[in-house]
């Protein structure tokens, strides 16, 4: 499913990763690691969000040369998502939707799954990081990425939320998503069947 | 008090300079920039004294200073909004009259350059007699400091109260394209922006067309819209700011180089759309349908080219004001060489290939 090969990422001659090669089956997988070890980089880089040297390869499609096909396979939702507070939940969700591809019955029951239909008609600057998480997540759902990535999917979530994320996740690993996430909270194995842990530490991965 | 002060000084003098550095750049350039050096004491002992002596002059000048304190105000309170400056609030822990000093310590700090010249225009008037105008200058200034600070220090100390008053939105009934996202911010975020660079355009453009002769030389209209661009400057590396720290999350969507560049351009256009109506209304008289699309692709690249250049140093402001200036130059040079198409076809296939080439090797490190 994705495949990383020689990736570096460096910050002024500080290295955060260097990745020799990492190959992952479809499947989901947990990324663990230290605060400032580097999870959301990696992330980041997957998610095609920021530079990065080396390759990326998810399903045979690379994210140098063929940016807009990688990406349309891939979704990520942000730890701490920003948003412009001026546009309705309801806006974004249309855009992503209409970049996405997704139809209307999708953008519709992401709607009533996430139970957000009460505050997506007002405008974001009103929400609480609670809702913006929310609203987040639920556009990571929207269309039909091979590969979803949540960072910290469960920090500012309410509790109600979580039975919801993990029903999403395994009706969608179903469907043949795979999914990434990284989190300081353990997962139970009723709450997900992870494939393995991906270990971020020492500036590269191992997997667990 | 002294980490007090410290702080203000941190989190909103430098800032605000940081942020306004190609206002800044712009203002000076006009102030300084535009008349041989020999000819600089000659230019403002002229501009001070048309202040002094005309009322209409004077009052143009208070309402431009009017402006600039509404946008210290507005910066200074939209910091005191934004989650990371919450730390402000521990103002009100200080009595009332204390966060006051404070505040006037920082708005005499942001207001410096207005005072600075301000300082020079009373020397002037007082050697010259003119002590009605000097009189309402340091009214004016002062009012505006003590009425900026007390306003600032009531809204920290007072929050917890009920507004008095709401200004009243609506929503737009329709789902916001990409390109209207960055119109929205600015319109909100940059009203006194938006109102100072159209004035100043719209005001230039509308001085040149009335003194214009019939089909005159597309190079005098350029020239002035030249100016009007770079009055756009700030605007333009404020999107870019806006982009990096509100819409990063595009980056991971599956969007198309071409339509995010032509995203670009339509924002260009909008933000054009006032100058190029007043230029409009002159068609067919003054200047001819060609020129008129000469002018505003000309315009439209112009804004894309300098945009595309901030994906390359968007926090270094002294170079965005170097390479400005360079620009200007240039773009000066080649108008005067009767090359605007050129130009518009340059800085369209310039920015397309920045942007293209930059866009997704770009990494923001703007602090949110």
């Amino acid at each position: 499913m994705l495949q990383l090969q020689e990736l570096k990422k460096s910050y002024t001659n500080h290295l955060i990763l260097e990745i020799k090669e990492l190959n992952l089956p479809e499947g989901t997988f947990w990324i663990k690691g230290k605060n400032g070890s580097g999870k959301t980089t990696l992330m980041k880089i997957i998610a095609g969000q920021i530079p990065f040297e080396g390759s990326v390869v998810l399903n045979d499609t690379d994210l140098i040369s063929d940016p807009v096909a990688y990406r349309k396979q891939i979704s990520y939702a942000e730890a701490e998502p920003l948003y412009p507070g001026f546009l309705t939940g309801n806006e974004l969700l249309k855009f992503v939707q209409k970049v996405r591809k997704a139809d209307n019955q999708q953008a519709k029951a992401v709607i009533d799954t996430w139970n957000i239909g009460g505050f997506i008609d007002n405008r974001i600057e009103t929400y609480s990081s609670g809702m913006v998480k929310k609203l987040s997540l639920a556009l990571a759902f929207l269309g039909h990425p091979k590969l979803i990535l949540l960072d910290e999917p469960l920090i500012t979530l309410e509790d109600v939320a979580l039975p919801i994320l993990y029903q999403l996740m395994k009706d969608r690993v179903k469907e043949g998503t795979s999914f990434m996430i990284t989190s300081h909270q353990a997962f139970s194995e009723n709450d997900l069947l992870l494939t393995s842990k991906i270990v971020v530490e020492n500036q590269t991965v191992r997997i667990e | 008090m002294k980490p007090i002060y410290h702080l203000i000084l941190r989190t909103l003098v430098f800032p605000f300079y940081q942020q306004h550095a190609g206002l800044f750049f712009f203002i000076f350039f006009i102030m300084f920039g535009v008349v041989e050096a020999s000819q600089l004491i000659n230019y403002h002992q002229s501009l001070i004294y048309g202040m002094l002596s005309s009322t209409l002059f004077l009052l143009i000048v208070l309402f431009i200073w009017l402006l600039y304190f509404l946008k210290c105000f507005l910066f200074v309170a939209q910091k005191c909004e934004a989650p990371d400056y919450h730390i402000l609030y521990e103002l009100s822990s200080l009595s009332q009259a204390k966060t006051f000093q404070l505040l006037i310590f920082l708005y005499f700090l942001i207001f410096e350059p207005v005072i600075l010249y301000s300082a020079v225009i009373l020397i002037l008037a007082m050697k010259s007699g003119f002590y009605l105008p000097a009189l309402i200058i340091v009214l004016f200034q002062v009012s505006g400091l003590l009425l900026c600070s007390w306003v600032s220090s009531h809204y920290i100390h007072k929050r917890h109260l009920p507004a008095q008053f709401t200004i009243p939105s609506f929503k737009i009934p329709f789902n916001r394209p990409l390109f209207l996202f960055y119109i929205s911010h600015l319109t909100k975020n940059q009203k006194v922006g938006i109102l100072l660079s159209k004035l100043f355009s719209i005001f230039s453009i509308y001085i040149v067309l009335q003194s214009m002769d019939a089909h005159e030389d597309i190079r005098i209209p350029a020239i002035v819209l030249l100016f009007g661009l770079i009055a756009h400057s700030f605007l333009v590396f404020d999107i870019k700011r806006f982009e990096d720290q509100r819409l990063s999350w595009i980056r991971s969507l599956p969007y198309p180089m071409l339509s995010l560049y032509f995203n670009y351009l339509y924002v260009f256009a909008l933000i054009l759309a006032p100058e190029m109506l007043l230029l409009a209304s002159s068609m067919g008289n003054k200047i001819t349908l060609v020129d008129w699309i000469e002018l505003y692709v000309f315009g439209i690249g112009f804004l894309a080219f300098i945009y595309a250049r901030l994906f390359k140093f968007v926090e270094n402001t002294d170079v965005y004001m170097q390479f400005m200036l360079w620009v200007f130059l240039g773009t000066f040079f080649l108008i005067l060489c009767d090359l605007v198409p050129f130009l518009a076809l340059g800085f369209g296939i310039g920015s397309f290939f920045i942007i293209s080439k930059r866009h997704y090797l770009y990494e923001s490190k703007v602090i949110v």
